[in-house]
């Protein structure tokens, strides 16, 4: 048996897909997590704003593991390197944009909570700023559908 | 040198945001000075949860004590949610040097004075009491070992109680620039030498106000400033037209000749030093554009200090019936 088959890279691109996607979104709702902690020590009813603004960061993981599912679904016994090497291609993509826009959009939703700690009716606001972010992980998303074909 | 790590402060910022909305505003001095005497300005103050909760609030005329609570109460919060308390503490420094300072003079004076003492300060009052009384210094800073001996020194030979003041209060500004330089934020360092500057220049242009010699002044100029030593120097047998003439090429020229022109109409320093102190507070609201960081925390401090200084001028000029506007008038800007 080879050392290196299309299998194995095609795992490693459903690897990337979600390992790295899943760091950024844990590391963003961390710390949105951790200011929306802070708001509640001092005003226990903002708890469903700071819910939904916490949440925001975590769908970078979901992308990632959807295109980790496709990819998975598309191996087989006798793939070629080539073809193990598409897909591992196609992982990078929502992988490493995942990560990224996770980290920022996890700031951008700390800052809406510390806003909604103020001004409690700018919330729509503070998440329509954080979706912004959102905006190049659904972007990253359908780039690596598209490469899986 | 300590390191902030910004992901550190996500939780304390964000509650400091909500501390935030609740500090006093243009709104609240506006009543405190629209009451009609200091009872009901007292009333407002206590009805904006000044003080700490489930303390007996004293009555009007011991307003200073609710103030000191207050304060107690910021740096019991800040401690407590700081991740690093050096960068709070840096500030509660300040209040040390203070206790160190009436310790001394009642020591010095044979007076009673530990009713004045401040429970802020990084070592518990009492501790404090004994550190001096028994002149063990081995827990405090090396500064502070320093300055305490000197005073006493100094003292032993001239009998002279203002030197404690001098030697204290300097020491208590090196101390302050010398903890925030260990820690690694260019805003506290930028803070650091604002202070600096601006205490060195009210303290010129009070000594001077007071016609006094380089000698004296030389002995009072903080050194950690970016104005240079000879601009004072060269300035300090002059009138305090050409000091501000001077000046010009620093980055205080405008708030010094804009402060100095109503001072010198009003023949007394208030005016520009107010507006020094809202070149500090200016800097300080910069934090409101940091979301994680040491930044809202410190600026929170400021505020407070700000907000407490300012009640206590509402408070006095109340008590002793002063005109509104006039109060009104050295009333410092506020963070919010």
């Amino acid at each position: 048996m080879k050392f290196i088959d299309g299998q194995l890279l095609a795992l490693l691109g459903a690897t990337i897909a979600f390992l790295v996607s899943g760091i950024g979104s844990s590391k963003g709702v961390g710390t949105a997590g951790q200011a929306g902690a802070g708001v509640l020590t001092e005003d226990p009813s903002k708890f469903g704003s700071v819910v939904i603004l916490e949440a925001l960061p975590s769908t970078q993981a979901i992308y990632g593991f959807v295109i980790a599912f496709l990819i998975i679904g598309r191996i087989t016994p006798d793939m070629s390197v080539i073809e193990g090497l598409h897909l591992l291609t196609a992982g990078i993509p929502v992988g490493f944009v995942g990560w990224i826009s996770a980290i920022y959009q996890g700031k951008v939703a700390t800052a809406g909570i510390q806003l909604i700690g103020k001004r409690p009716e700018a919330l729509g606001s503070a998440i329509t700023l954080a979706l912004m972010v959102e905006m190049f992980a659904i972007l990253s998303l359908i780039v690596s559908i598209l490469m899986i074909g | 040198m300590l390191r902030i790590k910004e992901d550190d402060y996500a939780y304390s910022s964000a509650r400091i945001r909500v501390k935030e909305t609740k500090l006093l505003g243009k709104s609240h001095f506006d009543r405190m000075l629209d009451a009609s005497s200091a009872d009901d300005a007292y009333k407002v103050l206590i009805e904006s949860e000044y003080g700490i909760p489930g303390r007996n609030t004293p009555g009007v005329f011991a307003y200073e004590e609710l103030l000191a609570d207050e304060m107690k109460k910021c740096y019991t919060l800040l401690l407590e949610m700081a991740p690093q308390p050096e960068v709070v503490k840096a500030f509660q420094r300040r209040h040390d040097f203070f206790n160190i300072k009436v310790l001394l003079k009642a020591e010095f004076s044979g007076k009673e004075m530990s009713g004045i003492l401040m429970d802020t300060g990084t070592f518990d009052k009492e501790v404090m009491t004994s550190m001096i009384r028994e002149r063990d210094y081995r827990e405090l800073t090396p500064i502070m070992q320093e300055a305490v001996e000197q005073a006493r020194e100094l003292f032993s030979k001239t009998q002279d109680p203002q030197i404690v003041d001098i030697i204290l209060d300097k020491a208590s500004y090196h101390q302050l620039v010398i903890d925030l330089d260990n820690i690694k934020s260019p805003f506290l360092q930028r803070l650091a030498v604002l202070i600096t500057d601006t205490t060195n220049i009210k303290m010129f242009i009070r000594a001077r106000s007071l016609n006094k010699s380089w000698d004296f002044i030389e002995k009072i100029l903080l050194k950690d400033g970016t104005i240079a030593q000879e601009l004072y120097f060269e300035s300090s047998g002059k009138p305090i037209d050409d000091f501000v003439e001077l000046i010009r090429s620093s980055e205080y020229a405008d708030v010094v000749e804009r402060g100095w022109e109503i001072s010198r109409k009003n023949k007394n320093s208030a005016y520009l030093e107010k507006l020094l102190d809202n070149t500090i507070m200016e800097y300080v609201r910069g934090a409101k554009f940091v979301t994680m960081g040491v930044e809202p925390l410190i600026a929170y401090l400021f505020a407070k200090e700000a907000e407490i200084r300012n009640v206590r001028i509402i408070m006095t000029g109340k008590i002793n019936k002063l005109s509104v506007d006039l109060v009104r008038e050295r009333l410092r800007e506020s963070y919010v």
